[in-house]
């Protein structure tokens, strides 16, 4: 394996960091990318797995981190080393070249890379690190994924100190949005159910349309997946629809559940975009079918001009949507002292009786745990089961039978959150207020909270709803402190398993 | 659905293609230190590591229960602290409540009832950038360095980042050494000038002397029989001869007031400590304009934290862990590890990056500001967590301030009167658990950081640049062993 053009590049460009310091990266262009192809290999630097034995676990941690230290070591004797091991093709994933295991860990190697310049960190355009970011070009604003998603675990939260100030104009804070990076466990069962949410409208607007052209006039009906209504949906008999009455998500009926506003649909598009945004990494799909405004004006094979091709390749952008689908699944652990457990039941009851759990609806069913990924290329669909594949602890059926519930609490739409968590401006056609209901699993190892991390405390985020959450903070409100309390004890059982790592 | 089928002969033929190896999973561990860690080891490890999550899940459980319960665990009275009646493990404990705590409308956060973060600073009064320490130092685990989005934006308008000087949180590992390093050195200069002093008084005449601490020169000083001085000449320090080893570019000299400074200009929370001296000299760009002594923000929160907050901080910071050395584990990068430090000393990085400072007295003296009362001491090298490290503080840094040249330099000039470009040279122990590098955070990757020295580091990183490429590499294999023991946690 030849280190073609990893030195050559690498000397320009560390040359033209120490001289441009801060201001734009000015790169020589060069056709040759960074890494050979196919050379991707799990490390076994990550594991899906959780072993219940705590001092086996600690060994298998250490075991891992030290396998890491002499990579690292490695990768300084022999640059490109690491870049190379997570140089994930297509190709090889379709062809069912690598376990699940292996895509997980290829997945987290990616998701915990320093992107370098040589890797094409950056734009040629844009500073080399910006705390706010231009337009939906972004920053960049970090190096790594992990740098942002790291708090209660791994694929964790971001401190309010991480949040992304996006679409601004690249310098005052003013002109941004603010966003609190999320955790992402249990992310692949949330696509899983947004998808199936999706498929269930679309199957009714289907049905209402041939109901309308069969009856010969137009219908309008209450259209609801999962339980959760989306407002109305109005076919006429020429087969057009309108879709002004609906609520929550947008006239395509397809729930996107990622992004606090919910703009994403699938993880791909996520890793895709957060990508761009966050590291100027981009992917080969994206510099095919983006617009200037999204990757840079210099057009062709390197439309953000820093001369490295290939930034991620197809393969890449798949290996970290299935990492990120197979994040572990949250858990509820009430509290150990009897006199607590005794108030966390109380405030069980509270959630759903002061109105809370009906937009964070406790749970929703899941037909299909298998996460596929259609390929883009024309192959096969990468996949793996969730159930059976994804890190542990992993989505099981009831112990008492009956389908798959995902405890989520979300219903996947989007609401009112009222003039107080309304930002200056609209996002990607959302407007300031709107935002979608953010599932609380996991919710006492992600703070702090709210889209912008406005709240430190689990009741400053309550306190903070308004809109169509207004009447239920208002009932909130009105609790006594004792009472308050209870909803808190509830809330803080929203947690993840007990691990052990090594940072 | 053809994929399913083929996952299972894969995992069979997987080590055929050569996999085996790259999966880690049936080849030998590297084990830094050599060897697998003990059974032993491993229990204390996993023991302490459970021990803090149980105790952090059970707090998180009481603050649920019962508002203000969390502020109860970092609210530490000075003169029950004076009265002895709690131990430095009890200490301890109050510092690391603090480190994570998150500060809150209740607590005194900002200046207003529902402050939005401010990343871009304003002025020196600051800016509210998060809610805890920990929020800022989480690379390489707990108490680590700051990520690039965790960078503090200083010194600003309060709105635009080009406006502001960019700091990158470095890790608060091992301050506990680096804090009584600086005091020694501080000691041994003030010591140079007084015997400056009095000889020129004796001998009637001007007295030009070379000062220095711990073999690093910091330039000359003149003494005049009339007790005054010419500092002109005095390099990489003030003019009082107090060696501020914190920040980067070193003007502080004591963990307590860099814990609390950081509170004030991250969180808007104003130590009593900083009240009592509004009383008397009201310093209102920094605190804020009152109308009373006691809440200089006029939020109506007063004592946001106690002077007894500020020791316990002070004497957490200096109780944790002494970050470490761990050479590779295989033999042939070990020999390119050994090379990477002769080339360190060879190339002139040594000569500011000092590997080892002697540290004389290992014990240290935390004392009250205010109280009067008894200092609480510590033994660096035996009291808080593992590895605690010896008295050759191996920290390399001079603890000695330097010209970086124009392109490390700071956009705008600071709060001090120092040059744009002068930083205090960066102790390198722990770097590899620390990226991004420099002051601002700009460089990825260590030889990104190496190649943006310039000014007085110029010919140095010319050397360094002039290698033969093999020997750059083992400087990089070397610098890579400056780490912190590999340590379980459990992610909070």
């Amino acid at each position: 394996m030849s280190r073609r053009g990893s030195s050559t590049i690498g000397g320009v460009l560390v040359l033209a960091l120490a001289t441009t310091a801060l201001a734009a990266c000015s790169l020589e262009p060069s056709p040759v990318p960074f890494a050979q192809k196919g050379t991707a290999r799990a490390l076994g630097f990550f594991t899906t797995n959780l072993e219940p034995d705590l001092e086996k676990q600690a060994y298998e941690a250490l075991a891992r981190d030290a396998r890491w230290r002499e990579h690292r070591f490695l990768d300084a004797t022999d640059p490109g080393h690491l870049a190379r091991a997570l140089r994930v093709e297509q190709g090889d994933l379709e062809a069912g070249v690598f376990t699940a295991e292996d895509m997980f860990q290829l997945g987290a190697q990616l998701f915990h890379a320093t992107f370098t310049p040589e890797m094409g960190y950056g734009a040629k355009d844009l500073p080399h690190v910006a705390r706010f970011h231009t337009g939906r070009r972004g920053g960049p604003d970090a190096m790594r994924c992990a740098s942002c998603h790291w708090r209660g675990g791994p694929g964790g939260a971001g401190d309010a100190a991480d949040n992304a100030y996006l679409a601004g104009d690249g310098d005052r804070q003013s002109s941004t949005l603010q966003r609190n990076p999320p955790s992402l466990a249990g992310a692949g069962l949330v696509e899983l159910v947004a998808r199936e949410m999706s498929a269930e409208l679309a199957r009714a607007r289907d049905k209402l349309l041939t109901q309308a052209k069969a009856e010969g006039k137009p219908l309008r009906v209450s259209i609801a997946a999962k339980g959760v209504v989306f407002g109305e949906l109005e076919a006429r008999p020429d087969g057009g629809l309108d879709g002004t009455g609906l609520a929550g998500v947008d006239t395509d009926l397809v729930v996107k559940p990622f992004g606090w506003k919910g703009h994403f649909a699938s993880l791909r598009d996520v890793v895709e975009d957060e990508l761009l945004v966050h590291h100027g990494m981009q992917s080969t799909w994206l510099v095919k079918t983006a617009p200037p405004e999204r990757i840079g004006p210099f057009g062709g094979t390197d439309p953000d001009g820093d001369g490295v091709l290939e930034e991620i390749t197809e393969g890449q952008v798949t290996a970290l949507a299935v990492f990120l689908a197979m994040q572990e699944v949250p858990l509820s652990e009430p509290p150990a002292d009897q006199d607590q457990i005794v108030r966390f039941g109380a405030g069980e009851a509270r959630f759903t009786a002061l109105g809370c759990a009906s937009c964070h609806v406790p749970s929703l069913s899941l037909d299909d745990t298998r996460y596929m990924l259609p390929s883009r290329e024309g192959g096969p669909s990468v996949a793996v089961d969730l159930a059976r594949d994804a890190a542990a602890p992993r989505i099981a059926p009831p112990f008492d039978g009956g389908p798959i519930r995902v405890y989520l609490y979300s219903d996947l739409k989007r609401h009112d959150m009222g003039p107080g968590l309304a930002e200056p401006k609209a996002d990607r056609a959302v407007r300031p207020g709107v935002f979608l209901t953010r599932p609380l699993w996991g919710l006492a190892r992600s703070r702090p909270y709210l889209h912008d991390a406005s709240a430190p405390t689990i009741e400053a985020a309550i306190l903070r709803h308004g809109g169509e959450a207004e009447a239920a903070r208002d009932a909130f409100a009105a609790l006594t402190e004792k009472e308050r309390g209870e909803l808190r004890l509830f809330l803080t059982s929203l947690t993840r398993a007990r691990r052990l790592v090594v940072p | 659905m053809n994929v399913w089928r083929r996952i299972g002969p894969v995992l069979v033929f997987a080590p055929a293609v050569g996999l085996m190896v790259a999966a880690g999973g049936e080849a030998p561990i590297p084990w830094p230190q050599g060897d697998a860690p003990s059974a032993v080891e491993l229990g204390e490890l996993v023991g302490a590591a459970v021990e803090l999550a149980d105790r952090e899940r059970i707090e998180e459980y009481l603050e649920a229960a019962e508002k203000g319960e969390d502020r109860e665990h970092i609210f530490a009275l000075q003169p029950t602290i004076d009265t002895g009646a709690y131990d430095l493990d009890r200490l301890f404990q109050f510092g690391d409540s603090f480190f994570g705590h998150e500060f809150r409308g209740d607590d005194g956060y900002g200046d207003g009832p529902l402050p939005g973060l401010r990343r871009v600073h304003t002025g020196v009064r600051g800016g509210l950038d998060t809610y805890s320490c920990a929020g800022c130092h989480s690379v390489g685990g707990p108490n680590g360095a700051g990520a690039a989005t965790q960078n503090a934006l200083l010194l600003g308008d309060g709105d635009r980042a080009s406006t502001a000087n960019v700091r990158n949180s470095p890790h608060v590992l091992g301050v506990g050494f680096v804090q009584a390093l600086a005091s020694e050195m501080s000691f041994a200069l003030a010591k140079a000038r007084d015997g400056a002093l009095a000889e020129a008084t004796k001998e009637g005449a001007a007295v030009t002397v070379e000062i220095a601490a711990k073999g690093v020169s910091f330039g000359s000083l003149t003494a005049f029989p009339d007790g005054s001085l010419d500092t002109s000449l005095v390099s990489g320090v003030d003019p009082d001869l107090v060696v501020k080893p914190f920040g980067w570019k070193g003007d502080v000299a004591r963990l307590r007031r860099f814990a609390e400074d950081a509170a004030r200009i991250h969180f808007g929370i104003q130590s009593h400590v900083l009240a009592l001296g509004w009383q008397t000299e009201p310093d209102v760009p920094r605190l804020g304009a009152g109308p009373n002594w006691w809440d200089p923000d006029n939020d109506g929160k007063q004592r946001e934290i106690e002077e007894g907050t500020v020791t316990t901080s002070a004497i957490y910071m200096a109780m944790l862990e002494t970050p470490v050395i761990l050479p590779p584990h295989d033999p042939g990068l070990r020999a390119r590890w050994s090379s990477g430090m002769a080339v360190f000393e060879a190339v002139g990085c040594a000569s500011c990056h000092r590997p080892v400072l002697p540290l004389d007295d290992v014990r240290w003296n935390e004392w009250p500001d205010t109280t009067g009362g008894p200092a609480i001491e510590i033994n660096l090298i035996r009291d808080g967590d593992q590895p605690r490290g010896t008295s050759l503080v191996k920290l390399y840094s001079d603890l000695k301030r330097h010209d970086m040249g124009e392109g490390l330099a700071d956009p705008h000039d600071g709060d001090k009167p120092l040059p744009r470009s002068v930083f205090l040279t960066r102790s390198l122990w722990g770097l590899a658990e620390t990226a991004p590098y420099l002051h601002d955070g700009r460089a990825a990757t260590i030889p990104e950081a190496i190649e943006a020295h310039g000014g007085e580091a110029e010919a140095t990183r010319d050397a360094f640049r002039a290698l033969d490429p093999e020997a750059r590499k083992d400087l990089h294999v070397f610098l890579l062993s400056l780490t912190r023991k590999p340590k379980v946690h459990v992610p909070q």
